[in-house]
């Protein structure tokens, strides 16, 4: 099959392209980048409103398989992530029971959902069972197909045991991800402590919950030498720590998500479970903290925290409703109309914080856009703009904090391995498996 | 008075000694008659204050092949339970006019603290994650026998380096000998901040094709879960001889094992019995070498240095 992606605007920091270019795909590979190519056996894609970009990679998603189906599968939950514009989503280990088994991550990693939509990469659990006392098996679960370790959900509280972890991890070359929150300071209310506390009487959790790990675990990192990534960062506390690290050499990396880059603490006063997330919506000073982080290199990666939950349990009280927001199908769209329309950032950084670094952080190769290389592409539409519409997900979880907003940068076109799997808002494979056509 | 508490009592002269003297002891150990008056009239006590099997029989053995006297103090039946320290125990066994004693202690230093009263010779049969020197010269001999030379040799010293005794004092000694070392195990059962002639790796797989040597260490059941390691799969995974790793490996190969063997664990019992297995001369120089050991320290002009092989 040939494709002739026309006239889009070519973005590859790798190999410094930003220009109006043909991209002519044959048998799954870039075969020519350069103006004006005709074949007319090639099926021609119109994307001269778009923005033609190397695969976007979604370091953090709950794909909840095994065990809360309810709420997402790896089908659902890879088709989601490809129509948001990703490549390659790496779920998290917070299942049940949890990916804390080589056998688990085997079934995960050879899932059916990858070959049709966006390749899922999972991570494996930390600690044993994630329950924070024991190493899990790291070694195995590497060899299965484990991009990366994290008890994200929960926080590795011992000291003792997240530096043996770290050191266990050598074995492996796979980064650490840590969701960082200590429980002695987090009553887990997912209020920050600050201005939503004191409006809404609820008790807040303050920045020092999350930063005092992550001083802990720069610490730990520069001892050990293990590969440490900071997943979701939220408060300005935590990007001085890192900023501090980076300057002295430590090899970490870290994260922020959408919403925190978006939205504050402002959004949680009305006590809404929309916006109810962990680590909390912060101040405004933090999330300006986290934007200057993001121009200035300190933050490595945008990640999505894609936490989908059923309406029901998402529209009870807010004490009660569980935290997560479901991001996959939004993150690209609003990075682009709030930062790159807006000129915070430009598309190479954009390109780099979702596709370049994140490759980076899992030790893979960088997705680049020339000769000889496979088509990993997301074609992302800059012209037209489209209202967040929950009910259109093809997530699981039909609910947004984002809804209503009005965002350009939907996904036009995505090549996954080579592959032509999102269209337009169809999915040629599936539709193709469905037919019987397969 | 002479001691051998550490490795680095002995220089390079007292090793070649000891190994000199073993060559002579392993010739009495194959006779009819397996004994020699040597020490007749001494008296060597073992103080094990941990238990032991293999290096108190050995040494035991080892004294009386030399018809040394042994006496014995074990945890259950020594005074150290109610409540007599070491330091008197030693003091009591010197009035008995004992000439010499071996120490097994739980306690890194519990060998040197002794050595330091002066009261008779000591040797350090094993002192906590200490130093067991006199495992190092068997396994360093029985090597040497099976290589002829160990300069320019590679040595991976695979396992739980880090509460090995016997590693810390063979790190040095194959060293000495002029064998290259590469310390492999999970980075959190290894010592960090090594000297800069130690190399490290983190999988079996990596040094395997370039070792000459593959020393195994016994890998302690309890240490298997929680904080150091992630469980017997994960660690056989890594680090096991395995049957099938054996298919693999090279054919000029030795394998080690101080003994004793997890089997199952570190290695597959088909590795005991292997042709490239030298476990069982390990166990046979044991006595050379602590005959040789005991006939040194215990000789009339004492000590290392002055005595003519």
């Amino acid at each position: 099959m040939k494709y002739l992606l026309k006239k889009g605007t070519v973005v590859c920091p790798i190999t410094c392209k930003e220009s109006e270019l043909d991209v002519l795909i044959d048998n799954g590979m870039i075969v020519r980048v350069e103006k004006g190519i005709s074949d007319k056996k090639a099926l021609a894609l119109d994307a001269s409103q778009c923005i033609v970009m190397p695969g976007f990679i979604d370091l953090h998603a709950h794909l909840r398989e095994p065990g809360e189906e309810e709420k997402e599968t790896l089908y659902t939950g890879a088709k989601a992530a490809l129509a948001g514009g990703f490549v390659r989503v790496v779920c998290m280990p917070n299942t049940e029971p949890p990916l804390s088994t080589s056998f688990l991550i085997k079934a995960v990693a050879q899932s059916d959902a990858s070959s049709l939509f966006c390749r899922v990469l999972p991570t494996g659990s930390l600690s044993k069972n994630r329950e924070g006392k024991e190493i899990a098996e790291l070694n195995l679960m590497a060899k299965a197909g484990a991009v990366a370790f994290s008890d994200d959900g929960s926080s590795i509280q011992s000291a003792g045991l997240m530096r043996s972890l770290m050191l266990y991890s050598l074995t492996t070359k796979k980064p650490l991800f840590l969701h960082e929150e200590d429980v002695n300071l987090s009553p887990q209310t997912c209020i920050h402590e600050g201005k939503a506390s004191f409006v809404t009487g609820v008790e807040g959790t303050p920045s020092s919950a999350e930063a005092v790990m992550i001083a802990r675990d720069i610490l730990l990192a520069e001892e050990t030498g293990a590969r440490v990534h900071f997943q979701h960062l939220s408060s300005k506390e935590s990007i001085t720590l890192l900023r501090n690290a980076k300057k002295k050499g430590i090899q970490v990396t870290a994260e922020v998500t959408p919403h925190h880059l978006v939205l504050t603490e402002d959004e949680t006063v009305s006590l809404n479970p929309l916006f109810k997330v962990n680590p909390p919506l912060r101040s405004t000073e933090d999330r300006n903290a986290l934007e200057e982080a993001l121009v200035e290199g300190v933050i490595d990666v945008i990640a999505t925290d894609h936490a989908p939950h059923t309406k029901e349990e998402k529209t009870r009280e807010f004490e009660l409703a569980p935290p997560g927001i479901a991001g996959l199908e939004t993150a690209l769209p609003l990075l682009y109309t709030y930062f790159v329309e807006k000129k915070i950032i430009d598309l190479r950084r954009l390109v780099e914080v979702f596709s370049i670094n994140p490759a980076k952080v899992l030790g893979k190769k960088v997705f680049a856009i020339r000769e000889g290389e496979r088509a990993e592409l997301t074609v992302i539409n800059t012209a037209e703009s489209r209202k967040v519409n929950p009910e259109k997900f093809f997530s699981k979880s039909k609910l947004s904090p984002f809804q209503g907003f009005e965002l350009y940068g939907w996904p036009e076109y995505v090549f996954v391995e080579g592959e032509l799997r999102f269209l337009k808002g169809d999915f040629p494979l599936e539709e193709r498996r469905s037919k019987g056509v397969d | 008075m002479k001691h051998l508490v550490s490795i680095l009592d002995l220089n390079n002269k007292d090793v070649n000694k000891i190994f000199s003297i073993a060559k002579h002891f392993e010739e009495v150990l194959e006779r009819r008659v397996k004994k020699v008056p040597a020490l007749i009239g001494k008296t060597l006590a073992l103080l094990f204050i941990e238990p032991s099997t293999r290096t108190k029989t050995s040494f035991e053995l080892a004294a009386r092949r030399l018809s040394c006297d042994t006496i014995s103090l074990s945890v259950s039946t020594s005074s150290l339970k109610k409540g007599e320290t070491l330091e008197d125990t030693a003091r009591t066994l010197s009035s008995m006019k004992v000439d010499c004693a071996v120490v097994r202690h739980p306690h890194e230093g519990a060998a040197k603290k002794l050595a330091s009263l002066n009261l008779f010779p000591v040797i350090n049969g094993g002192d906590g994650k200490g130093e067991h020197p006199t495992q190092a010269l068997l396994d360093a001999y029985t090597a040497l026998k099976k290589l002829k030379s160990l300069n320019g040799k590679k040595v991976s010293i695979i396992g739980d380096v880090l509460h090995s005794r016997v590693a810390r004092s063979g790190i040095e000694l194959w060293h000495r000998l002029g064998a290259k070392v590469t310390l492999v195990g999970p980075p959190t059962l290894l010592p960090r901040h090594l000297p800069e002639y130690v190399d490290v790796s983190y999988r079996l797989d990596e040094v395997m094709k370039n070792s000459d040597i593959l020393y195994f260490l016994r890998i302690q059941r309890e240490r298997l879960g929680g904080e150091c390691l992630a469980g017997i799969e994960d660690y056989r995974d890594l680090y096991a001889l395995t049957k099938d790793r054996l298919k693999n490996l090279r054919r000029d190969v030795v394998i080690m094992h101080p003994g004793p063997v997890n089997r199952g664990i570190e290695l597959d019992p088909e590795v005991i019995y292997d042709e490239r297995s030298i476990i069982e001369e390990q166990v046979f120089e044991g006595l050379s070498i602590r005959m040789a050991v005991l006939t040194l320290l215990l000789s009339e002009k004492g000590g290392f240095h002055e005595i003519p092989a």
